[in-house]
């Protein structure tokens, strides 16, 4: 098995190297480049390619911005499907998640982009249509008006992930569905896929104040991003894969936010789910969401 | 065979370079377009796709809307394919060539405009197979790549094959050449179906999301296609001594009504589907044909289209208005704006208003983008005057292996 | 009647039988029959909620008292003399304080004119703290608790929300998510005030920018 790897991993280097030899050529002239344009997939790296990865990764990181940064590619864990509960009736659409989620990951500052969306709907108006993207939240909540965030929703059965040419953003095993910034082509096509406008893409070099940026890194989550690429809500995997609980969570100011092992049925998921009235967004595009709203009055 | 090679790419080049002050004008013209388009692709490239009116909420825009018209476009060579070598039906087979080499340059086209809406164009290699990673069979962009190549390099053997054999002075080989032309049909029938469900399989987006999707398209590139074949037929007809029979555009004008009939037809079922049942999902043809809360950026542009192909249905329908060359090539011109609008700008936008959680957001092309699709166009167009520039003497016979003639 | 269709009644009546056997066997009770409400066992209860141990204790970040006027018998000083909680149980001897506790409910004129009660009506100061021992609270059994077990008290009216608090699905926890995980819960106390429970109103955050143009060009030009 691991011969074949290996052969395998030969004869793609070889013929990655000839086919794309021209290009390295004109870039040979800085090593650093070449090698961010020929590098592999996440996928078939080996340990040693992904060492040799983050070293390179921290170390541009450290130049561009002055900070060391630890940038984990912890793999996940066995026994683990992530599941995320959302409080409806505790919800007063304060947006502090929003802004938690913005600083955790590594969100660009300018131009804006924001993984969470907070809606704002009208009592007895449940057509997305009908929502408030862009209240102003003054003091919440606010009468007559009830809120649902959304952000990715990480389908068990993810159309973004079957429409991706390249393959380029994937399910982990534990749910995740990630990203890799360096295989990304940018053609938006999962955008086009996503039933909840959970995926944005840099249309410009995204920006982030140096002292502003979280250094504790994960190769498919929260790193800084390039322009031109995808990126999306990865339940804080740079969290969440060494046991913590995400940003949106810990934040929530009301308790809103749930977050466990859905494999656990002790888990606070799993209690959700067994005791309150759960919904999924668009469940009838049987996209299967981790992400369960519920009702806990 | 070196030799016979060199010959003939001095031949080509003498063919390319000279010709008459109009030759001159227009590729002055073309270079001038590309040039601009080039300019503000220098902009794309050091500021990203940002300098485009695509945001979150509208993620594809004019550059995919083109791609999808110009897929339709070269689906239609099929429509000359099919009279001239299954009919044979001699007027079209005279011409077909022209039709197929009209689907490479429109294929080239289609590539440039994918291509040009990456955000990471440089990392076109990971699409590709054993470099890459194509994510086949799962996705249809993949798919649409296979198929896309896979007519490209079948047009440019027939035409290069059929040219050569005439350029040699040899007789074409039947059973190398046939099977190749049968199976383009079929495959010009498949990029476009594949492009179709590109769009079709997305629960995302219900606008898109219309099982007549695929016929909806293929009618629509039964129109617009054969439509800019009768024009470009025409102008090689008047600046070249090479001869088309006006059999065979009142033929193609035949075809090109029946097609515009299903077309409209197709596009009322649909309409007639969204707006009776008139759930949720019928925002986005509303925004289409009303406007949405005060947005009508595709009102104007969508009615327009609409009466353009049914005026023009009702000009290739009527014997005629369809034999009189004033009145058909009015008929082709609004047919391929009509379709422009109707499966561009009209189809990709609205599928993205209102976005899924129900946001909308105009969207509008931007100079940039604007410069950059008609550098495009530019591009294609020149591919296809210096192929024709070349195909012409060869088919007409002023172009042959070691054999002296006067060069137009 | 012939031979098979015997065969066929006998086979049906003793399908019959044994449905209505299985029926009147069943686990509904003769009263769940009448009311036609099934209760749920007590077993299926138990698994649901085999955490449901109320002496069980929840690590929980310090109260929210404790940065501001805790301890609270350095002025409600129990007992000069250290007299201990004996007295608690109605042995007070009188000499020992130096403000004697009122047990009368009645609104504070002198001292904490800033908390204003607003749960429930009856309530007042002593139904939840510890009337000798400031210090502490008091469950409606007499026991004294501290404050980080404010959980236990409040879970004495609110039972179905402290249920959810101990599962996790009421409130909030920080740490990890690992159900046997280092965790802290928050108290009830850290997010509802005790006195007043009920939510007040918060700022809410930024409103998302739209998409916009030109400003990013600029910028790009500066790095």
């Amino acid at each position: 098995m691991k011969k074949e790897h290996d052969k395998k991993l030969t004869r793609r280097t070889f013929l990655k190297t000839a086919g794309v030899a021209a290009a390295s050529l004109a870039v040979s002239g800085c090593n650093g480049i070449s090698e961010e344009f020929l590098q592999s997939h996440f996928r078939e790296m080996g340990p040693d390619e992904i060492n040799q990865t983050r070293e390179r990764l921290e170390k541009q990181y450290k130049k561009k911005y002055g900070r060391t940064f630890h940038l984990g590619t912890e793999p996940a864990d066995p026994g683990i499907l992530f599941g995320y509960g959302l409080d409806l009736s505790r919800c007063i659409g304060c947006r502090r998640c929003v802004y938690a989620c913005v600083h955790e990951n590594n969100q660009s500052r300018m131009p804006q982009i924001q993984w969470i969306r907070v809606l704002r709907f009208k009592n007895g108006s449940r057509n997305f249509e009908e929502s408030d993207h862009y209240y102003d939240a003054g003091m919440v909540p606010k009468e007559g008006y009830y809120t649902i965030p959304i952000q990715c929703q990480q389908c068990e059965n993810p159309p973004c992930v079957k429409v991706c040419p390249t393959g380029a953003t994937w399910k982990e095993p534990d749910g995740i569905v990630v990203v890799d910034y360096n295989w990304c082509i940018g053609c938006r096509y999962c955008m086009a896929a996503c039933p909840y406008w959970a995926r944005h893409f840099n249309f410009a070099t995204p920006h982030v104040p140096a002292d502003k940026l979280n250094t504790n890194l994960h190769y498919l989550g929260n790193r800084p991003r390039m322009r031109g690429v995808v990126e999306k809500c990865t339940f804080c995997i740079q969290r969440t894969r060494k046991g913590r609980y995400p940003a949106c969570v810990e934040v929530c100011p009301v308790g809103a936010r749930k977050f466990g092992n859905l494999l656990d049925e002790n888990s606070e998921i799993s209690m959700i789910i067994k005791t309150k009235r759960v919904f999924r967004l668009k469940a009838d595009l049987n996209t299967q969401p981790k992400f369960y709203y519920f009702f806990s009055l | 065979m070196g030799k016979k090679i060199t010959h003939f790419l001095g031949q080509a080049f003498t063919q390319v370079v000279k010709g008459p002050p109009i030759y001159y004008a227009w590729i002055l013209f073309l270079f001038s377009v590309i040039g601009t388009g080039v300019w503000a692709y220098s902009h794309q490239f050091a500021q990203g796709l940002a300098i485009t009116g695509m945001t979150d909420q509208v993620s594809w825009g004019l550059y995919i809307s083109n791609f999808t018209f110009f897929v339709g476009v070269a689906a239609a060579a099929v429509l000359l394919t099919i009279p001239a070598y299954v009919y044979d039906f001699g007027p079209i087979r005279e011409i077909a060539i022209l039709g197929e080499i009209l689907a490479v340059c429109a294929i080239v086209v289609c590539i440039f405009f994918v291509v040009l809406d990456l955000g990471h164009p440089e990392r076109v290699w990971h699409l590709l197979p054993f470099i890459g990673r194509p994510n086949f069979p799962d996705s249809i962009l993949a798919w649409d790549i296979l198929v896309l190549n896979g007519y490209l390099i079948i047009n440019l053997f027939i035409s290069v094959y059929l040219l050569s054999v005439i350029y040699l002075e040899k007789k074409e080989k039947t059973w190398l050449i046939l099977p190749v032309i049968l199976l383009s049909i079929p495959w010009a029938v498949s990029i476009h179906t594949v492009t179709a469900y590109l769009y079709n399989g997305l629960g995302a987006r219900p606008f898109w999301n219309s099982a007549i999707l695929a016929p909806r398209f293929l009618a629509s590139a039964f129109c617009s296609g054969p439509a800019l074949c009768i024009i470009i037929f025409q102008l090689i007809r008047k600046f070249t001594n090479f001869h088309v029979k006006d059999a065979a555009l009142f033929k193609i004008a035949e075809m090109i009504c029946f097609a515009m009939g299903i077309n409209l037809f197709l596009a009322a079922a649909e309409i007639f589907k969204e707006l009776y049942t008139n759930t949720w999902h019928v925002a986005s043809i509303i925004y289409l044909f009303a406007g949405l809360e005060g947005h009508t950026g595709l009102v104007k542009w969508i009615w327009t289209g609409e009466s353009f192909n049914v005026i023009g249905f009702f000009l290739f329908l009527i014997p005629k208005t369809r034999k009189n060359f004033i009145t058909l090539n009015i008929a082709c011109i609004i047919v391929v704006i009509g379709v422009w609008i109707e499966k561009g700008m009209g189809f990709v936008i609205p599928g993205f208003i209102p976005t899924p959680l129900g946001e909308i957001w105009e969207y509008t092309p931007r100079l940039y983008e604007v410069l950059i699709s008609t550098g495009v166009f530019g591009v294609g167009m020149l591919l296809y005057t210096l192929f024709v520039k070349i195909a012409i003497p060869i088919e007409t016979g002023e172009m042959r292996v070691f054999k002296k003639k006067e060069i137009l | 009647m012939t031979k098979k269709s015997v065969c066929k009644y006998t086979f049906r009546l003793l399908i019959i039988t044994a449905l209505t056997c299985l029926f009147f066997s069943g686990s509904i009770t003769a009263e769940e029959a009448k009311t036609g409400i099934v209760k749920a066992g007590p077993k299926q209860e138990q698994q649901l909620y085999k955490n449901d141990n109320d002496t069980k204790l929840y690590p929980v970040p310090p109260p929210l008292v404790y940065q501001s006027l805790y301890p609270c018998q350095a002025c409600h000083r129990k007992d000069i003399r250290g007299v201990n909680s004996q007295l608690e149980k109605g042995n007070a001897f009188l000499g020992t304080y130096i403000h004697l506790p009122d047990p009368k409910p009645r609104i504070l004129i002198r001292m904490h004119r800033d908390i204003r009660l607003h749960h429930a009506k009856w309530m007042w100061c002593l139904n939840c703290h510890s009337t000798y021992e400031r210090n502490y609270l008091k469950l409606i059994t007499g026991e004294r608790i501290s404050f980080e077990q404010s959980y236990r008290l409040c879970g004495q009216c609110h039972g179905s929300i402290y249920r959810d608090w101990k599962l996790g699905i009421h409130g909030r926890r920080v740490g990890e998510w690992k159900s046997d995980g280092k965790k802290l819960y928050l108290l009830c106390t850290h997010c509802h005030d005790p006195h007043q429970p009920h939510f007040r109103k918060l700022p809410g955050m930024a409103i998302p920018e739209l998409p916009s143009y030109g400003r990013w060009e600029n910028l790009e030009e500066h790095e």
